[in-house]
């Protein structure tokens, strides 16, 4: 294999890797994020308990 | 010299701009193929991305203690995830590994006088020759100078400015490339607000946990000298320690790294300021959450913390606002079972403020 086709598969193998943690990193921070939804949801309703409401 | 070269050199000195400088060095690279340097440019990146894409940052998790949820719940949750992106990284380590060991000793020789060597040495000499801080700076805040470059030309890393909180991402990089040490990060820290704490990547937090250089009571005391309040850092410091006190595989450091009994000496700083100022606690709501967490983890005495509270709702001083707010919070508390209801009464029902609040 010559150096060229070597950082050619480096290269693919990289922006691979990076497309995918790009997208798994998206995921992880929408998981934290509707779990906040949720503890917002129940917050709200907690509060409206304690108020009467 | 090739023609190639002769192009790149007369670019290179007409380059006035850091992205006119970045094209030709990407320019020069594109011609000749260093596959060491490549593997472990890479291999950095992904790592350090890997490293962002599976951190939950201490805004993340203040979030979601301020809201009443708990650093064990987002570990569950995004556990899969986690995992996905460790045998990602892993994959690609491997694959990168293996495609580098491809090559012939015959071409690693024939590298070591590529183009792209020359021309980067021209670029390093330009920035060397250019004394113009600012621009240094500019060059170095949209990373158009990379790792091996700072390596060769230390005079950068003086010049990076370490209040900003840019170029403590980058010093993530330098650090993990030993570019940098521990002790110059940490003067960074030091030189930093309480607020941006949170921008401090977890690999620069990794890398000082494992070379046990991070003195959390002398950082997190300058934090909270810096500020007005040093109730508001004593809270927000018992929140960050136990942030990192409870970041997977840490706990069993914490003994190591002296953090107890740091955040020991933080609380009697806390309890300093609450007795000074009882109302000034209550009204730091945003703390509560942190303190009952850090309680269920034993770095804050429970008996201690129901009597601050007892003590700071009972305080004459306290406005009627401040004590609604107060009560919500307690309730809060008590339907997330920190407290149980008899406590909530307690608190609530059993101290000066409440007839006044019903009046």
């Amino acid at each position: 294999m010559t150096p060229e086709e070597q950082a050619k598969k480096i290269e693919e193998i990289y922006n691979d890797a990076m497309q995918k943690l790009e997208k798994l990193g998206g995921e992880r921070k929408e998981i934290i994020r509707s779990y906040i939804k949720e503890l917002e949801v129940q917050k709200v309703n907690a509060i409206r308990a304690s108020l009467g409401l | 010299m090739s023609m190639e070269e002769d192009i790149l050199k007369r670019d290179l000195s007409k380059a006035e701009t850091p992205e006119a400088i970045q094209e030709i060095k990407q320019s020069a690279e594109d011609m000749g193929i260093d596959i060491e340097k490549l593997v472990n440019e890479r291999l950095a990146a992904i790592s350090t991305k890997a490293e962002v894409a599976e951190t939950t940052t201490p805004g993340q998790v203040a979030q979601v203690e301020s809201m009443g949820g708990s650093m064990d719940e987002i570990e569950k949750r995004t556990e899969g995830v986690d995992q996905k992106i460790g045998e990602v990284k892993a994959e690609a380590r491997e694959r990168i590994e293996k495609a580098q060991g491809e090559q012939s000793p015959v071409e690693v020789t024939q590298q070591k006088e590529s183009p792209a060597d020359i021309a980067l040495k021209q670029i390093r000499e330009k920035l060397d020759a250019d004394k113009d801080l600012r621009q240094n700076k500019v060059v170095i805040d949209n990373k158009l100078v990379d790792i091996a470059e700072i390596t060769a030309n230390p005079d950068l890393v003086k010049q990076i400015d370490w209040t900003r909180p840019a170029s403590l991402k980058t010093a993530g990089s330098l650090l993990e490339s030993g570019v940098v040490s521990s002790k110059e990060v940490l003067k960074g820290i030091a030189k930093l607000q309480i607020t941006v704490l949170e921008d401090i990547p977890m690999v620069i937090l990794k890398r000082l946990k494992e070379e046990n250089s991070l003195d959390f009571t002398q950082t997190l005391e300058s934090m909270i000298e810096k500020n007005k309040s040093g109730l508001n850092d004593s809270l927000l410091a018992i929140s960050y320690v136990a942030n990192i006190v409870r970041m997977p595989g840490w706990g069993a450091a914490t003994s190591k790294l002296g953090l107890k009994d740091n955040i020991l000496k933080i609380r009697d700083k806390f309890v300093e300021s609450s007795n000074k100022d009882p109302e000034a606690m209550i009204r730091t709501t945003e703390g509560l959450p942190a303190l009952f967490d850090a309680s269920e983890r034993k770095l804050v005495e429970r008996e201690d913390l129901m009597r601050w509270l007892k003590d700071g709702m009972s305080s004459e001083d306290m406005n009627m606002p401040t004590f609604r707010l107060s009560v919500r919070k307690i309730l809060d508390l008590e339907s997330r079972g920190k407290i149980s209801t008899e406590e909530a009464e307690d608190i609530i029902k059993n101290n000066p403020n409440y007839q006044k609040y019903l009046g």
